[in-house]
């Protein structure tokens, strides 16, 4: 199946105005660019480095340019949002009435993976009442997919499913699958989904584990995809929420002050060719089905193997099949959480990294449209840049200490910039300054589009408090930048060499004051780094400290700032004191309120929380956790007789020794087995005493009559 | 049922006694309360003694557990008739996940494992907290489909392939790369 033609709606769809566009940020990311290489290599040309020059000179080239592109973004999205009344935002296919558009059947998926339960199930409490409270709640199903490896999470996921449909009298509405084997990750959750039930659904909704979406904006999408035949996919764009660190708070401030800018220039050039960014977006069910399904890359993991970010790679193989991909950067109602930490953000920049430098393999591949390729690369040199930045520092450390040696002039032939009166020290100056526009450019033009829009800065706290939040912003990014450029630098080189991550939980909030302990572990050797590299500068060529200082001062400073910044006491400071404020801290939406009551509320009293096991011996004792268990299970009355033998085997020892006899995959196998759990609850209530291990003994005296009334 | 009886026989009995607490305990867990649950209790007692005479080498406590677990299963089944050919596992795991959904012990105490009459919303509620995990399935193919990657990616592949399939040649490149790194240190620091 090949995506519909469209007629041209409105003004969305015009060729000429996508290539004008096009050819407007190219040009802005040609001419800065060029500048900038220019007085690069005019200086470097001043040098007696031969043929360094040239490597230097690449590498600034190649940084420069993601400066460029990064600035163009900013620049070309102010316009777009100062410009009233642009026209070539999907949002505006939506009829003067909307409700006139009928809505089709659409499934809201909400993939888990080990994620805290309590906060997963609050999240779908808010989701569900949200699309209630629109009055089109009879368009949707809701599906909650497992692939949990924790057998205790499992546990309190399934009761919590059902304490959650049983309160908001979702059953047959709201749906829990866990899956055996975790074959796809992500990927192959969905797939496993549509491969059972994509058929009854003309569009799914794909949410992230701390995902929030209003009931509006899902019936929006449902709408926009319905006037948009030719859509395969409808990204929106998630305001960060619930940040409680300094770090997570200051993430969260800055992707809400200059997100709107970046995300309306992206939309700017990228239109109907745009990317996907794995969750918060509404996708249509039978064109994924037929054109999204994954190959396998050549070569093994982490480089190759399975496809580990599919959500840019199933963007580009819908557009390859003719469907448009669309961002609607102008939808509210969409939530996501933030890393609280540099750690954990750290962490996930692990997976990203190793996901994005697989695409690689994906950059000549035949057929994929010319947009897909430039997400694909950008999404590569997001990480690759670190790599280039660090080596191109390194180099210039070394020719710096090479010249040291040789007590060689810097500059013994004067450059071209020379002819306009300029010094080789005002030539460098110029360089930096223009180099400093540039990045602070997006700052700038986030606050001059805030400042002119009233009600916009009231929601940031006024304009005085957006200010100092974008000055210790700017502090926070300076620091930040040389701890990323090692992190990534390195993260790159091992999935070159072949060093793969392990898929895993992202850490959603961090309670207390700063996480030193963590900080040291994380950051000991960029400390390290750092302080070498002073040392050397300050011996062999001191005139380098003051250009790199900033870069040093992030690497030594490491630790403090990374257990500093992780303090969510920092943060709650920085929220009395009015920093960092968000639209969504200052005026939460009813589903962000909803959220945080559902947080507050005690869970059921079936629910196992708390201890470690609490979850599998419950699924064993309790008669209603067991029963819900149970009923979850597939009969598979064929088993072999060694399958059988082990599972008698695994009853036995885990009724006379307790279930931390067993390992976590040996749990979630035996809880897996339909038999294994009605025999061991039968067991567990029957046999005497002293055939079993004491904690069973003592959860059936949880439920003696005392208890119990 | 006499229940009175029941209760005096475990008296000089240990292992009844025990059997008693398991099944006051287990039907406690379904969130039977008192008094009705000292009646229900003795109801099973009596029963599990019944059985002890047909099974003698059985411990009180396993045969008063399965009478439990057979009443339960007997009654929700006399209420919500058949379980659509489930296996008999599944169906009972599905009538006691339906007991508490319902808050059958809660709300109709008196009427929770009596052979009398029910009330027809006792009945209804009980039907209607079926656990449901999903809607029936509608299978369909999701192939994946290869993607030709080009000739600079076959080319790579390729590469990669035969590095994956020679350690040495793959130890190799990787210290020639180190090498060079420190020639090329090496040459910076002597322009």
């Amino acid at each position: 199946m090949s995506a519909p033609t469209t007629p041209l709606l409105f003004e969305l769809r015009s060729p000429s105005r996508l290539t004008r566009r096009r050819l407007s940020v190219v040009s802005f990311i040609i001419v800065v660019t060029a500048a900038g290489s220019f007085l690069m290599g005019d200086l470097l040309w001043g040098m007696p480095i031969a043929w360094w020059a040239w490597v230097v000179w690449a590498l600034f080239t190649l940084l420069f340019s993601q400066i460029a592109f990064g600035a163009s973004q900013a620049f070309f999205g102010f316009l777009s949002r100062r410009r009233r009344g642009n026209l070539s935002a999907v949002m505006r296919t939506l009829p003067e009435d909307p409700s006139t558009v009928p809505l089709a059947p659409t499934a809201i998926l909400l993939p888990v993976y080990n994620e805290d339960p309590e906060r997963i199930f609050a999240g779908l409490r808010a989701i569900y009442r949200s699309v209630e409270r629109s009055g089109h709640l009879a368009n949707f199903d809701f599906y909650i997919l497992s692939d949990s490896t924790n057998p205790d999470q499992w546990v309190e996921e399934e009761l919590r499913w059902v304490e959650l449909s049983r309160e908001l009298g979702a059953r047959g509405r709201m749906f829990y699958r866990k899956r055996r084997l975790n074959t796809n990750k992500k990927a192959g959750n969905i797939v496993d989904f549509l491969r059972r039930w994509g058929r009854r659904y003309r569009y799914f909704v794909v949410l992230d584990a701390d995902s929030i979406m209003s009931g509006v904006t899902i019936v929006q999408l449902v709408r926009l995809m319905e006037c948009n035949p030719a859509a395969g996919l409808i990204q929106t764009a998630p305001a960060l929420m619930r940040a409680e660190t300094l770090f997570a708070r200051v993430q969260q401030f800055s992707a809400r002050l200059y997100g709107p800018m970046f995300l309306a220039g992206l939309n700017y050039w990228q239109q109907g060719e745009g990317n996907y960014w794995g969750h918060n977006a509404i996708i249509r069910t039978g064109a994924f089905m037929d054109h999204c399904s994954l190959p396998q890359l050549p070569g093994r993991e982490p480089f190759g193997g399975r496809i580990l970010s599919h959500d840019f790679v199933e963007a580009a193989l819908l557009r390859r099949a003719g469907y448009e991909v669309w961002l609607a950067p102008d939808l509210d109602g969409t939530y996501e959480e933030g890393p609280p930490t540099l750690a954990d953000f750290a962490k996930r920049d692990r997976r990203w990294s190793q996901g994005n430098m697989q695409h690689t393999w994906l950059l000549f591949a035949k057929g994929l449209h010319g947009a897909s390729r430039v997400h694909l690369f950008m999404g590569i040199m997001s990480y690759a840049s670190s790599l280039f930045w660090f080596v191109s520092l390194i180099i210039g450390t070394l020719v710096t200490i090479g010249f040291k040696s040789t007590d060689l002039s810097w500059l013994p032939t004067p450059g071209l910039a020379g002819l306009a009166g300029l010094g080789a020290g005002s030539q460098a100056a110029l360089l930096a300054l223009f180099t400093v526009v540039l990045l602070f450019l997006s700052k700038i033009l986030a606050l001059i589009d805030l400042g002119l829009d009233k009600e916009r800065t009231a929601q940031f706290g006024g304009m005085r408090k957006a200010l100092a939040g974008v000055g210790i912003e700017i502090l926070h990014s300076v620091l930040l930048a040389p701890v990323l450029m090692l992190f990534q630098a390195r993260f790159v080189v091992s999935v070159v060499l072949g060093k793969g991550v392990r898929w895993v939980t992202q850490r959603r909030g961090v309670a207390g004051g700063p996480q030193w302990r963590e900080a040291i572990a994380m950051h000991w050797s960029q400390t390290l780094i750092g302080v070498i590299w002073t040392v050397v500068l300050a011996l062999f060529a001191p005139a380098l400290l003051p250009w790199t200082s900033l870069v040093l001062a992030g690497l030594v400073f490491s630790i403090p700032f990374s257990a500093f910044t992780a303090s969510a006491e920092a943060g709650a400071a920085a929220r009395r004191a009015g920093l960092f404020c968000t639209p969504e801290e200052i005026a939460p939406s009813i589903e962000l309120r909803d959220l945080e009551d559902s947080l507050k509320r005690k869970p059921g009293g079936a629910v196992p929380r708390g201890s470690k096991g609490a979850g599998v011996t419950a699924a064993i004792v309790d008669p209603y956790v067991n029963a819900v268990h149970r009923c979850l299970l597939r009969d598979r009355p064929n088993r072999a007789k060694p399958i059988r033998d082990y599972f008698n085997m695994m009853q036995e020892l885990v009724l006379r020794e307790g279930p931390d006899a067993m390992k976590s995959q040996e749990k979630i196998a035996l809880l897996s087995d339909a038999d294994s759990v009605d025999r061991l609850h039968r067991e567990v209530w029957s046999r005497a005493a002293d055939e079993l291990a004491p904690v069973w003994r003592e959860a059936r005296e949880q439920h003696a009559p005392a208890a119990a009334s | 049922m006499e229940t009175m009886s029941a209760t005096e026989a475990n008296a000089v009995e240990p292992e009844w006694d025990e059997a008693m607490a398991r099944v006051r305990a287990y039907l406690g867990a379904h969130g039977v309360a008192s008094p009705v649950l000292e009646e229900l209790s003795g109801q099973i007692i009596l029963l599990a003694r019944d059985r002890a005479t047909a099974e003698p080498g059985r411990h009180p406590s396993a045969l008063a557990i399965e009478s439990a677990m057979t009443l339960i299963d007997a009654w929700i089944y006399h209420i919500v008739g058949s379980g659509q050919g489930e296996p008999a596992g599944r169906r009972f795991a599905h009538e006691r996940a339906s007991v508490h959904l319902a808050q059958i012990p809660r709300t109709w105490p008196q009427h929770f494992l009596s052979s009398g009459k029910v009330p027809a919303e006792l009945a209804a509620r009980l039907r209607s907290t079926y656990v449901m995990a999903g809607p029936d399935l509608e299978f369909s193919r999701m192939a994946s489909r290869p993607i030709d990657l080009g000739p600079v990616s076959e080319a790579a592949g390729s590469t990669w392939r035969t590095l994956d399939k020679l350690p040495l040649l793959r130890a190799f490149a990787i210290w020639a790369i180190y090498i060079s790194l420190l020639a090329l240190a090496f040459a910076a620091v002597r322009p």
